[in-house]
């Protein structure tokens, strides 16, 4: 697992991504530095200045957790070549003949892609919320659920491209798996706002069906946002069901792994 | 006592469209003993490289079984005393020389202290100590195939499994690489040598099994393989004495002042042709068996085996 943790840690400097995170995380942090200087016009009305601090505090947390949101994206489109190329004809070989089970190699390569570009994007996101915290938010530990959140979507969307690495062996059909699962997701979520215009019952329950399997990342991530600003939650369910497809999606990983020959 | 145990193993990959399927292996049986060199020969696509992967569980056998110091090939542990160099390797480029060594050695669970204990002297006996801080993707294709020999020795193995260690090596590097595999073999160690330079493992194997086919066509030690037993050498005065030997005895290939070769009939008819010189008062110095060399031997088979279908 060491070893493996070390070899994610060099191709994540190697593949020049770890300047993309920094980059991305500069430019957020001069964001929110240049706009601590707010002008404010109370129209002659008298205003409530608590409210004001909570809009300007939810819109900071909305930003963020978009930012987070961003980080994430950067780095499922950055790690889905990563099995893909550990599986790639000449680098299977020095991988597979090592006295490693199958199970205990994907399981390894996936959670060092996991911790390392996790442990990238909290440290990311730490910055930016310092920034903020130092400007205006002030420190809560509450944000806490906000970069849980994400790195259970993470988590998530990883396994996705993890399950398409192996079936595939391409780098391109991972990148695409993730991208169809997250348009089937928009798609489903949009037409069930319709379903009760929908006048076929079937497709009603496709949809419903389709809906409860579907990875639900921008809910968890709203519900990450609403625990950080102590808000109620009515349902976790988005959060388990989402964990139940990604480890589902990784059993099947690990078993189509071990069946393949190379 | 057999380190590699290999029965009546077979590969068919399935074709793309389903029906039928390639034969790269068809019930291949064979063992190594701990010490021995083996060479593996055969022509391209005789099923060599996936012999390597079945023993290495890279690849899924469609029957018979294989197993590594006692252990069968899909268990794990069987794979911890068993250095690889693949053919055709991509080793993570990104890596340096010494990079893939700590690598390869956290992968098989070697101790730190060990591994910088043995670092120096596989660099040396690879004969790149000044390379190692190098990033592999500025390397030569014999630095890499030299690199790669040194990680598959960083678990400290039993087994070797070289799959065309000296494909990119210069020839000085080829004698080196000779070398510290004979040294090896020396510490006890049992190697697999895929190779298409004949005398590269002729120079190294202690036996050698050709692969054809996907079916083992011939096995043996060296000596087997290289020496033709129906020609025999005779090593004589024969000066300008004429001898004649009747076909039914066998005939005479080649005859000179000083020896003559002849293709025998049968073991048994040997002495009578030795009578027959005799009789001549032609004084024997020697009698023993042409000797051809590995690359002879191994067209021989390639081409009976072709020819007998």
């Amino acid at each position: 697992m060491r070893g493996l943790i070390q070899h994610t840690i060099s191709e994540l400097f190697d593949r020049k991504l770890v300047y993309a995170f920094a980059l991305v995380t500069l430019v957020a942090v001069l964001l929110v530095l240049f706009s601590t200087t707010i002008d404010i016009s109370f129209g002659g009305e008298e205003q409530d200045l608590g409210d004001l601090s909570q809009a300007m505090g939810d819109t900071f947390l909305k930003g963020l957790s978009m930012f987070l949101s961003f980080l994430v994206f950067l780095a499922v489109m950055g790690t889905a070549g990563l099995i893909p190329t550990m599986l790639s004809p000449g680098q299977s070989d020095y991988f597979l003949s090592k006295p490693l089970s199958r199970t205990r190699l994907m399981l390894s390569k996936f959670c060092s892609i996991f911790s390392v570009y996790g442990a990238v994007i909290v440290v990311c996101g730490a910055v930016v919320w310092l920034a903020m915290s130092v400007s205006y938010l002030g420190f809560s530990g509450a944000i806490f659920y906000l970069f849980l959140s994400h790195l259970i979507s993470l988590f998530i969307w990883l396994s996705i491209t993890a399950l398409a690495g192996v079936m595939s062996n391409s780098s391109a059909m991972s990148i695409m798996a993730a991208f169809t699962v997250w348009v089937l997701k928009v798609v489903v979520s949009s037409a069930r706002a319709f379903e009760d215009v929908l006048g076929s019952k079937l497709l009603k329950f496709f949809l419903d069906a389709l809906y409860q399997i579907l990875p639900k990342t921008d809910q968890i991530e709203t519900i990450g946002e609403r625990l950080t600003s102590d808000l109620f939650i009515a349902s976790y369910s988005a959060v388990w069901t989402s964990l139940l497809f990604a480890v589902v999606l990784l059993f099947l990983t690990v078993v189509t792994f071990n069946r393949r020959s190379y | 006592m057999n380190v590699i145990e290999v029965t009546e193993l077979s590969k068919v990959y399935a074709s793309g469209l389903g029906r039928g399927g390639i034969v790269a292996l068809d019930g291949v049986s064979f063992s190594v003993e701990q010490g021995q060199i083996v060479g593996l020969l055969g022509p391209n696509g005789a099923g060599k490289t996936t012999l390597f992967k079945i023993l290495l569980n890279i690849t899924k056998p469609t029957g018979g079984r294989a197993r590594l110091s006692g252990l069968p090939a899909s268990d794990p542990l069987s794979r911890q005393r068993v250095g690889y160099l693949p053919e055709n390797h991509r080793f993570p480029d990104h890596q340096t020389g010494i990079g893939l060594m700590e690598l390869t050695a956290r992968l098989y669970g070697v101790e730190s202290s060990l591994f910088e204990d043995q670092l120096e002297p596989l660099l040396e006996l690879v004969g790149m100590e000044k390379w190692g801080e190098t990033k592999l993707r500025k390397y030569s294709k014999g630095m890499l195939q030299r690199i790669g020999l040194a990680q598959a020795l960083v678990s400290d193995p039993e087994i070797l499994l070289l799959d065309e260690p000296t494909d990119g090596v210069d020839p000085v590097g080829k004698i080196e690489i000779r070398e510290a595999l004979l040294k090896i073999r020396n510490q006890g160690k049992s190697i697999i040598l895929n190779s298409h330079l004949l005398s590269e493992v002729e120079s190294v194997a202690d036996r050698v099994v050709i692969l054809s086919k996907g079916k083992i066509v011939k096995s043996g030690s060296m000596a087997e393989l290289t020496s033709q037993k129906s020609h025999i050498i005779i090593e004589a005065e024969i000066g300008h004495n004429i001898v004649e030997i009747p076909p039914r005895l066998g005939k005479v290939l080649s005859v000179s002042t000083k020896n003559m070769i002849v293709e025998v009939v049968d073991d048994s008819n040997l002495n009578p042709i030795l009578e027959l010189l005799f009789l001549k008062k032609i004084p024997i110095r020697s009698v023993k068996p042409m000797r051809i060399s590995l690359e002879q031997s191994f067209l021989n088979t390639i081409t009976e085996q072709e020819q007998t279908g």
